[in-house]
């Protein structure tokens, strides 16, 4: 008996601290988006706009019949010494507590992004709400644009913004820059980083081909990548350049490529590439490395709008040449900009250097390699093997033009 | 009750009259016997408790119609007892001269025949009282399997399993308890299987027992049992024959308590909970799929509503973001905390189960569409309660269902307040805290010396065959280990032998 008036009043020692950070999931706000810029101010301000969801427009439940036109998100700015002062300055006005945890994507602006990203990066490195797989992406423009703007057809446009990202290896104009690789290239003394760009591009809603001028949303989309070196973004590839990189820097592009028919030039054949892999090799020349990239994969004709003659062997033959000569030409314009232009290894060939001859490295070529990069060679093979699956098919001009 | 039969029949009868009353139901039916020179007897007997056309045709009938054995008696000096046993066409006929026998006979329901000047008495049995016909299990159904179930009686119960095991090894240890009850107890168990020293330490345990009821088998059972402060079930109560015949014959023990349709076995482990007769009479790949189908539904049943007000609460970051925003969406303007709403409706549950159970079928529809429909749907639709958490609630309650024991489903539905106490107290950490500490506890418990937890911990590997798994019956050669039986071969000789 003295045992159990022991063991309640133990417990009831626990109560006091009860409900220990305890916080009802109604009562939060959760951040979908969140841009960072320089206040137009005072350029030693940070500019925060976050965009957290209302889940009353977002989930709407409770009988469904009630069509309230309420806002999915709500936005707000604030200034700040440090990019937490400004978050602190948002709480202050904003009737839920900020819970980082389900944010979707950073966005930089790009004036503050040339100037030094280390404060980005730190403090939500720091964050241990915050996931890791949060995306990144610098924009042109200003950043509070990107998290007003209502893009794409999901509710919460935070959430569109992951789906773009997540579909970006369709087209390989961006890279899968989350926070986790970022960092990852961040703490690593040899490799730079590399950020995909997003801008605000002007497409039509279904709604809006009645009333053209009216009904123009602006589309969040990726195009291209910011090229940083050490801190400090140096500048933009070009979507079709980033492209190029990403044949082996992306995460197994899915990209189409446009190959002039073999028989009749004006005609086009459109091959998907799939299951790509690439394969970064160093060797030293003298001490000085070269490098040779090498990418397989195999494509699938998607698209073949004209009748052919040639055979299946001769027509998969001329059209893998056709490919590699492509995918190759591409790499190689995109490799030379970023050695030539920006000097920065974005490319991670400093690291694979390291690894494949770490003595040389370690000895010499890390001292001198900024000045090393621009210089090395490079040589890209490609490899693309045709796959027979979907090559059975004639092409459907075929049988028109037959009878 | 040091007091000898006298042999004086109107002494007898009193001192009768004395020590067990002369009620309404207490009859003392006189008469004489022409093959005895016309000499007095008196039959004592209660009214109900025996069979009364046997007493007639088979006891009364023989005593007082001349027959040969009574001619004979005469010419070749025939012992009273002899003459008694030969001329009753009864199949029980015990003499005694031991007052307390006697009467302990006669509350027992057997008729006693005594004579005068005879220093003795002559208990008959011809006990036959009404009872109920063996019927279908209530609270164990099972789709296959045998349908018939223990009654209230001793004696049929002890047929079921005799039935279902000719082993000559087969054993029911009598035993009587409750110094006013005087309730027969059998103990079973199977000689040369049973473990001796698990035995030995039932019948201390049950020698130790002084109270003078016992109402219903688990009376005993609180009363040997290991922990007697614990929540958890010790030993499994079955209605079903089948079950305790298994579990004999995993070498287990059986108590059969006379007046309760309920058997007690032991000793039991945890799993024993959450397996059903089912599992066996399917196939072994269903067996072992419905089990770990129990054991998640154990889990559920414990940490369904927990889970609720941890992630809502709490954990916000582990829920998806679109169910998180679904969540938070449904949850504007509760008025409640998720903790306290959750109590609120974990205990409106419990007051829903507990009322349905006692009614009257014809008012069992009027509770669950006032249950469903004013609780459920009304509450959510009035914004009083989040709809996820009434889907947490009734998914906790429809688990604890799946739990084949009653004793477990109900002792888990209760384990579920603690740990949602405790999870909305500190989060996932008191989540965590509950959960590890009801499994160490677990662990510490014993079934009469058996660890409880057993054989996971301490772990064995034979019996791990048929604890989560059910391997075929190619595969379980031997009993399981946990009852430490003498003869550990279920199938000798067939090793190798898979077919």
């Amino acid at each position: 008996m003295r045992k159990l008036i022991l063991s309640v009043l133990l417990i009831t020692l626990l109560l006091p601290g009860g409900c220990w950070d305890m916080r009802e999931i109604n009562e939060i706000g959760l951040v979908m988006a969140v841009g960072i810029d320089k206040s137009s101010r005072d350029p030693n301000l940070f500019w925060v706009t976050v965009q957290v969801a209302n889940p009353q427009g977002s989930g709407s439940s409770g009988g469904g019949d009630k069509e309230k036109n309420e806002s999915q998100v709500w936005i707000a700015s604030a200034e700040g010494r440090t990019i937490f002062d400004a978050i602190r300055e948002i709480a202050r006005f904003s009737s839920q507590r900020i819970m980082w945890a389900h944010n979707n994507i950073i966005v930089v602006g790009e004036s503050l992004a040339r100037e030094d990203i280390t404060p980005v990066i730190d403090f939500f490195t720091h964050n241990y709400e915050l996931r890791m797989k949060t995306w990144v992406a610098i924009t042109p423009l200003q950043a509070s644009d990107i998290i007003k703007s209502n893009a794409g057809m999901g509710n919460i446009p935070g959430r569109a913004i992951t789906e773009v990202f997540r579909f970006q290896k369709l087209t390989g104009l961006g890279l899968p820059s989350d926070l986790l690789n970022v960092f990852h290239d961040f703490s690593d003394e040899n490799n730079h980083i590399l950020i995909s760009r997003l801008t605000l591009n002007q497409a039509l809603t279904e709604a809006g081909l009645a009333n053209v001028s009216e009904n123009i949303v602006e589309q969040i989309e990726i195009s291209g990548m910011a090229v940083f070196h050490n801190t400090r973004m140096l500048g933009y590839l070009s979507a079709d350049e980033a492209r190029g990189l990403s044949w082996f820097l992306g995460e197994e592009p899915n990209s189409v490529i446009s190959l002039p028919h073999p028989e009749n030039s004006v005609k086009a054949v459109a091959v998907e590439m799939r299951s790509v892999h690439a394969k970064i090799e160093s060797r030293l020349n003298q001490d000085m490395p070269e490098f040779t990239i090498e990418i397989s994969g195999t494509g699938h004709i998607t698209e073949e709008d004209i009748s052919s003659s040639l055979t299946m062997d001769e027509f998969k033959s001329a059209l893998e040449g056709l490919a590699e000569q492509q995918i190759a030409t591409e790499v190689r314009s995109s490799v030379s900009k970023v050695q030539k232009e920006f000097r920065s290894d974005v490319l991670k060939f400093g690291s694979t250097v390291h690894v494949q001859h770490k003595k040389e490295w370690n000895q010499d070529l890390k001292y001198r390699w900024a000045e090393t990069f621009p210089e090395v060679e490079v040589e890209v093979v490609v490899n693309v093997s045709i796959d027979s699956s979907t090559l059975n098919q004639i092409p459907q001009r075929n049988y028109k033009e037959r009878s | 009750m040091e007091q000898k039969i006298s042999g004086d029949l109107r002494k007898d009868e009193q001192y009768l009259i004395t020590t067990i009353g002369q009620g309404l139901d207490t009859q003392y039916r006189h008469l004489l016997i022409p093959a005895l020179d016309s000499c007095s007897a008196l039959i004592v007997y209660i009214k109900g408790l025996i069979n009364i056309t046997e007493l007639e045709d088979a006891i009364i009938r023989p005593l007082t119609v001349p027959n040969r054995i009574g001619t004979e008696k005469r010419v070749k000096k025939i012992t009273l007892p002899d003459f008694i046993k030969s001329s009753l066409f009864i199949a029980g006929i015990k003499p005694s001269q031991n007052w307390t026998e006697i009467c302990d006979a006669i509350v027992s329901g057997n008729s006693v025949l005594f004579i005068d000047k005879y220093p003795g008495a002559f208990i008959l049995a011809n006990t036959g009282w009404e009872s109920r016909t063996i019927s279908e299990p209530t609270s164990e159904v099972e789709i296959r399997g045998p349908k018939d179930s223990f009654v209230e009686d001793l004696v049929p119960n002890m047929a079921l399993i005799r039935r279902r095991i000719r082993d000559y090894g087969l054993r029911f240890e009598a035993m009587r308890l409750g110094d006013r009850t005087k309730t027969d107890i059998a103990l079973v168990y199977i000689e040369g299987l049973t473990n001796d020293e698990i035995l030995t330490e039932l019948r201390t345990r049950l020698g130790k027992i002084k109270i003078d009821a016992i109402i219903a088998s688990n009376t005993i059972e609180e009363l040997i049992e290991d922990s007697k402060y614990s929540i958890f079930p010790k030993m499994l109560r079955t209605e079903r024959p089948d079950k305790a015949t298994a579990a004999l014959l995993e070498g287990r023990i059986v108590l059969i308590a006379d007046n309760t349709p309920f058997v007690v076995i032991a000793p039991t482990i945890f799993w024993h909970f959450l397996q059903s007769p089912t599992d066996y009479y399917e196939k072994y790949i269903l067996g072992t799929f419905w089990r770990w189908i129990r054991l998640l539904a154990m889990f559920l049943a414990v940490s369904s509503s927990s889970a609720y007000v941890l992630l809502t609460s709490f954990h916000q970051e582990m829920l998806p973001t679109s169910l998180a925003l679904k969540i938070a969406a449904d949850r504007q303007g509760v008025p409640f905390p998720a903790a306290i709403e959750a109590f609120i409706m974990e205990i409106l549950l419990e007051v829903m189960n507990e009322a349905g159970l006692r009614l009257p079928k014809a008012l069992g529809q009027t509770v669950s569409i006032v249950g469903t429909l004013v609780i459920g749907q009304a509450a959510v639709q009035a914004g009083l309660i989040g709809p996820a958490l009434v889907i947490a609630v009734a998914t906790g309650a429809i688990a604890s269902y799946a739990i084949p024991s009653f004793a477990m489903s109900n002792t888990i539905r209760l384990l579920r307040f603690p740990v949602l106490l405790s999870s909305a107290l500190f989060g996932i950490f008191g989540y965590l805290g509950a959960i590890i500490f009801m499994t160490l506890y677990l662990i510490s418990l014993r079934s009469l010396g058996t660890p409880y937890y057993s054989p996971i911990s301490p772990y064995q590997k034979d019996p791990q065959k048929d604890t989560l798994l059910r391997a075929p019956y190619t595969e379980m050669k031997k009993r399981p280990e946990t009852t430490r039986p003498q003869d550990s071969v279920r199938q000798p000789g067939s090793s190798g032998n898979n077919n």
